[in-house]
């Protein structure tokens, strides 16, 4: 049973000896500090445009002078995928955001309060559960109209009630606890008791799913551009990289696969970092 | 052999080239297989395998202006009259022979005999005139809408089992070619019994073309069997289709699209991309596209939105386009330049290139004047407004999208701001009914008479630029009662030189007022494999599997 | 045992009124309709007060309480109304459409568990560490790769490059192979990750390090002692994964060309066919519930620990 202080002292556990004794891990943290710097200074990293190109020089595959090639109207690929990963991560963290704070915060509280409480609860969130998440998500993206900020909404919503059953298991489980009932005998109020041990306790298994669900929610944007119901252009943005450059995967496979490429690391990444801290929760140390 | 092949239009320049060519690519391939039929001419049977961007959504003659509808259409209802793709002459098809009055009110028909629907029906005069009553005036129980080609139409009279007469209230130069497109295909009495929602499925529908619908699965799949009984083709053909069968096969995605043809899974599909179009040529395959020969893929103003009131940035935006670029860098030798409203082989085309130049100096020029200054952030404000525009991309269009982002590039160059929307199909609609959310449209349609020019911009049909009293409830002011006049005179002049002429003077009005920025002239583009022959299109780039047949593979 | 099938029960049918009265509610605040998409397209240059008539014409009018009701009572009748965008009833939709995915449903399921176990007892029992570690991370990686894309990138290797299977054109079964495959990766992605958790789990347990100081092999034990315990649980997750199927089939189908309940789904939504999207809704539900009973029901025959009374659905 972990505090708030302990979770903070684990995360910083990364870089202690034990952290960068993994390699992979120390790999997936520097990848996901480089996307840091990518979001705060793109310039950085390249000096073309995200957004304008020069026409003519459009589908040229990748080169030093193009690193990932030029898309159909010329603009740099590498450069789209440098300016896009603000787009994308912050889109990214904010559907977590959405899906774990307002499906956390339902599950926390159904779980940590039982009874017919909890019993409402969760039959509203079964019945959330019960329709598609995709089919979810497209509707609020309908009714909120298009948009990257739009979409990652929409993805979060889709994503609320799994998310709300998966606390509420941790919730309900901690609420048994012996400690917890002495907590309540010592007086302790309903929202005491779940501020101060309840919730802490459920931390660490938050904290590893949201890591787990920001690659998801990177894939379900990418999934809701494929079908029309991407950001409109010409920001750009990875998952709508990813589906407008497949018409191109014979003639200009770079399109697409390059930005494909960094989804695929940020969710590797992101699964050996939920990995670390859920093995650290467990006790059952690194496997890979 | 088929004696419409004596006229060589450069499609058909390209059948008459294949011969050549598949020697040539025999050769490479080290087969023996297809020189021989070559030379012999066309063979019966076989199944064609064709595959379809999107699914048609209804079967209702005049619901076919949609590309998928009309594919079908085309291949299962017979029309009056017969429009020769290369000369835009009318010639007979169901109709044998027609008279016209000398004010165009009165149109009458010579049916030819024997002539029978699929469901065994005779096509007569009786059910000609219940068609055109339906398409004219609609059926509001059976909810069918009115056709677009059929205007101020008073009455049908059948005067014998072969002879049918129409009379119009005004005159209407534009029904006999009217009665040529694929929205005017006959459907047997008991189609027409059914409301428009029972006509979405295809067995449903019942005519007299060369194929019927065999089968269907509804969104995916349509069986076209040929009618062995067929005698009655266009321009006095007699004999059945070649093919035996065709497979419509919904496949939406456009690499799968080219890929199975290249793979050897389809033999002829719709809708291939400018930039796949060197995959096809590469590997011996062939490109057709045809003309749609109607208005130019173009971007309308909607001038009741105050932004865009103002000719002076109205032109400023035209000039800031450079189409030469969008061309060359998106697209291929199959889009030419727009050079006018309507395209080059449309009825009454009059070439106006020199007032679409591209000249960003102009355009600042002009914005200034209009008083919309340059500001540091690299836009225009007037009153601390930016000038900035909303436009949706069109789905149907080629590469639309990019092709708008390419423009919003283009004209941030001068300072202006557009900004591509996307949205739900409903919610488009919506937008592109208010000119305050939407100052600008992609406009585009096929149709090779000069009432095109009507059809696109005459408030009670397409509407394009949004005028008072036409399809918005949202405009507040904005109506041309001259270019409107002008459009109503195209459709009513009796004189075909004067409908043309009458069409160039709309060309040059409506670019002088600069309600539209012209693009390119869209054509439709299919690729068909080395062993699909006879490829031929009506009018407006719909093909006609009735003359298309099967080599040997 | 009756009284707890019968609230077991009677807690579905909540559920599937529940996904309906917020599915038709959530359908009907969206802007614009069917008839908007069907009717307002310039090729029929339709005045606004003929728009208006041809609403009126569907009823689409009429009060939204009383939609509700008629809506809820055609279905309960079986009756699931009329597409205006297909212009067919829903029935002969879901007829051509649900058989195909069920299809596919069932065969990447199956694909999608069988791959999920080779990964997870591979990367058990494998000889060499860095082997087990590939392998462990392998559900990570497939799990990150967008479907559309890998099931293009399927169809332009295995079908146009190799030429192994057609795309177009192929018989019922053989139009199954590339989408099954495509669409079992993002399932069984999950799947393995739960079942390696599981199977890590269990192999921490005391008793597995009594087995193994008894003189029992690695292998042995996996298989006798470690894999029987943790695949229980592991068929439960499956059983809601079984939901997910959904949103792979709206892709996969549209990719493949399948005319399932995905491709329906997806041209409802562009057309706002709300009878269809209604008919989608309460199909997914109706399988979740059913699914969810089943488990239910099935668990305590396997696992004798849990106390009937006590479990809720969720």
């Amino acid at each position: 049973m972990i505090g708030y202080a302990v979770l903070v002292r684990r995360l910083a556990g990364f870089w202690t000896m034990r952290g960068v004794a993994s390699p992979t891990l120390g790999i997936s943290i520097a990848f996901i500090a480089m996307l840091a710097l990518m979001v705060l200074c793109p310039a950085l990293f390249t000096h073309y445009s995200g957004i304008d190109g020069a026409a003519s020089e459009h589908l040229q595959a990748p080169s030093a002078r193009h690193l990932f090639g030029t898309d159909q109207l010329g603009r740099d690929v590498f450069a789209r995928v440098v300016y896009g990963a603000s787009r994308t991560l912050s889109a990214a963290i904010l559907a977590v955001g959405v899906g774990l704070g307002v499906g956390g915060a339902i599950g926390l509280l159904a779980g940590a309060a039982g009874g017919r409480v909890e019993a409402v609860v969760m039959g509203l969130v079964d019945i959330m559960l019960s329709i598609p998440e995709l089919l979810l998500s497209l509707s609020v993206l309908i009714l909120s109209g298009f948009g990257t900020l739009h979409a990652a909404v929409a993805v979060g919503i889709g994503q609320l009630p799994s998310l709300a059953r998966v606390v509420r298991g941790d919730a309900r489980r901690i609420r048994a606890l012996e400690f917890v009932e002495a907590a309540y005998g010592a007086g302790g109020t309903f929202a005491s008791v779940v501020r101060r041990h309840i919730l802490p306790n459920c931390l660490t298994s938050i904290a590893s799913l949201s890591v787990l669900r920001f690659s998801t929610a990177i894939l379900s944007i990418s999934t809701l551009s494929f079908l029309g119901y991407g950001a409109p252009p010409p920001a750009p943005e990875w998952g709508l990289m990813i589906a407008d450059g497949r018409n191109y995967l014979a003639t200009a496979w770079w399109m697409s696969s390059f930005p494909g490429l960094m989804a695929l690391l940020v969710a590797l990444a992101a699964h050996r970092i939920s990995h670390a801290i859920s093995a650290r929760e467990s006790g059952t140390g690194n496997r890979s | 052999m088929y004696r419409r092949k004596a006229s060589l239009s450069p499609v058909r320049g390209m059948c008459a080239a294949l011969p050549a060519l598949l020697v040539v690519l025999s050769a490479s391939f080290g087969s023996a297989v297809f020189p021989a039929m070559a030379a012999e001419g066309p063979i019966q049977g076989g199944t064609l395998i064709y595959l379809e961007h999107q699914a048609h959504t209804n079967l209702y003659s005049p619901s076919g202006g949609f590309y998928p509808n009309g594919g079908i259409l085309n291949q299962i209802t017979d029309r009056l009259t017969w429009q020769d793709p290369v000369s835009l002459e009318m010639k007979p098809w169901v109709a044998t022979s027609w008279e016209i009055n000398a004010d165009y009110t009165q149109f009458t028909f010579h049916i030819r005999p024997g002539i029978t629907f699929s469901d065994g029906s005779k096509l007569d005069a009786a059910v000609v005139a219940e068609n055109f009553d339906i398409f004219a005036r609609g059926s509001k129980a059976r909810r069918l809408p009115v056709s677009e080609v059929v205007n101020n139409y008073a009455r049908s009279e059948v005067i014998d089992p072969l002879t049918v007469r129409f009379d119009f209230n005004t005159p209407s130069p534009g029904f006999l070619q009217g009665t040529s497109v694929i929205g005017s295909g006959l459907l047997s009495h008991a189609t027409l019994q059914r409301s428009f929602d029972e006509l979405g499925l295809g067995t449903h529908i019942i005519g007299s073309g060369p194929f019927v619908i065999a089968d269907e699965i509804v969104g995916k799949e349509v069986d076209l069997a040929a009618r062995p009984d067929y005698r009655w083709g266009p321009d006095g053909a007699t004999r059945r289709a070649w093919l035996d069968r065709v497979r419509i096969l919904v496949t939406p995605e456009d690499s799968i699209r080219l890929g199975a043809l290249l793979a050897g899974q389809a033999d002829f599909i719709r809708d291939v991309a400018a930039y796949d179009e060197e995959q096809v040529r590469l590997r011996g395959y062939m490109l057709y596209a045809p003309s749609t020969r109607g208005v130019n893929n173009a971007l309308a103003f909607r001038p009741d939105n105050p932004l865009v009131a103002d000719r002076r940035v109205r032109a400023a935006l035209l000039h800031a386009t450079n189409r030469e670029e969008i061309v060359t860098a998106l697209f291929s030798g199959n889009y030419p330049l727009a050079r006018s409203v309507i395209a080059t082989k449309a009825a009454g085309f009059e070439d106006l290139s020199r007032q679409l130049a591209f000249d960003p100096a102009l355009a600042a020029h002009l914005l200034d004047e209009a008083g919309w200054h340059l500001a540091d952030d690299g836009l225009r404000y007037k009153d601390n407004q930016p000038l900035a525009l909303g436009i949706h991309f069109a789905l149907p269009q080629p590469q639309n999208r990019t092709m708008l982002e390419l423009i919003a590039q283009q004209w941030r160059r001068v300072g202006v701001q557009l900004n591509v929307m996307s949205g739900s199909t409903a919610g488009v609609i919506i937008d592109n009914l208010d000119p305050a959310r939407t100052p600008l449209m992609m406009a585009e349609v096929g149709r090779a008479d000069p009432d095109v020019l009507k059809s696109e911009f005459y408030p009670s049909n397409r509407d394009i630029l949004l005028q008072k009293g036409g399809q918005s409830t949202k405009v507040q002011s904005f109506a041309d009662a001259r270019l409107n006049a002008l459009l109503q005179a195209i459709s009513a002049d009796v004189n075909p030189q004067d409908r043309l002429r009458k069409t160039q003077e709309a060309q040059e009005y409506i670019l002088d007022a600069c309600y539209v920025i012209p693009i390119l002239e869209e054509p439709q583009v299919y690729a068909g494999a080395p062993a699909v022959h006879g490829v031929s299109f009506e009018a407006v780039g719909r093909p006609n599997f009735y003359d298309m047949w099967l080599g040997a593979r | 045992m009756f009284p707890y099938l019968l609230r077991r029960i009677l807690h579905a049918l909540l559920i599937l009124l529940g996904a309906f009265t917020f599915s038709f509610i959530l359908l009907q605040v969206m802007p614009g309709d069917a008839i908007t998409v069907k009717f307002q397209d310039p090729d029929l240059g339709l005045t606004p007060q003929q728009i208006a008539e041809i609403r009126l014409s569907y009823g689409a009018d009429g009060s939204r309480v009383a939609q509700y009701f008629h809506t809820l009572t055609g279905m309960l009748r079986g009756d699931f109304g009329y597409s205006v965008q297909q212009g067919v009833p829903v029935s002969t939709l879901l007829r051509t459409t649900l058989p195909v995915t069920l299809r596919l449903a069932a065969f990447s399921f199956v694909v999608a568990i069988l791959e999920a176990m080779a990964i997870a007892f591979l990367a058990t029992a494998l000889p060499f560490a860095f082997l087990r570690r590939m392998l462990a991370a392998l559900p990570g990686f497939l799990g990150a790769i967008p479907v559309f894309w890998f099931g293009i990138a399927l169809i332009q290797f295995l079908s146009f490059k190799l030429r192994l299977v057609p795309v177009v054109g192929a018989g019922p079964y053989e139009a199954m192979i590339l989408p099954t495959l495509a669409i079992s990766l993002p399932i069984g992605a999950p799947l393995a990750q739960v079942l390696l958790g599981n199977l890590d789990e269990i192999a921490a347990r005391p008793f597995v390090a009594v087995v193994r100081t008894k003189g029992a092999g690695a292998l042995w034990t996996l298989f006798h002692h470690v894999a029987p315990n943790a695949i229980l649980p592991f068929l439960t997750i499956s059983g809601l994964v079984f939901g997910e199927l959904l949103a792979g089939a709206v892709v996969t189908e549209t990719i493949f060309g399948l005319n399932g309940i995905g491709q329906l789904t997806q041209q409802a939504v562009a057309g706002q066919d709300v009878a269809v999207l209604q008919a989608v809704v309460m199909i997914s539900a109706a399988a979740y519930v059913l699914i969810n009973l089943t488990i239910d029901l099935v668990y305590p025959l396997f696992d004798p620990r849990i106390h009937l009374q006590g479990r809720t659905m969720s």
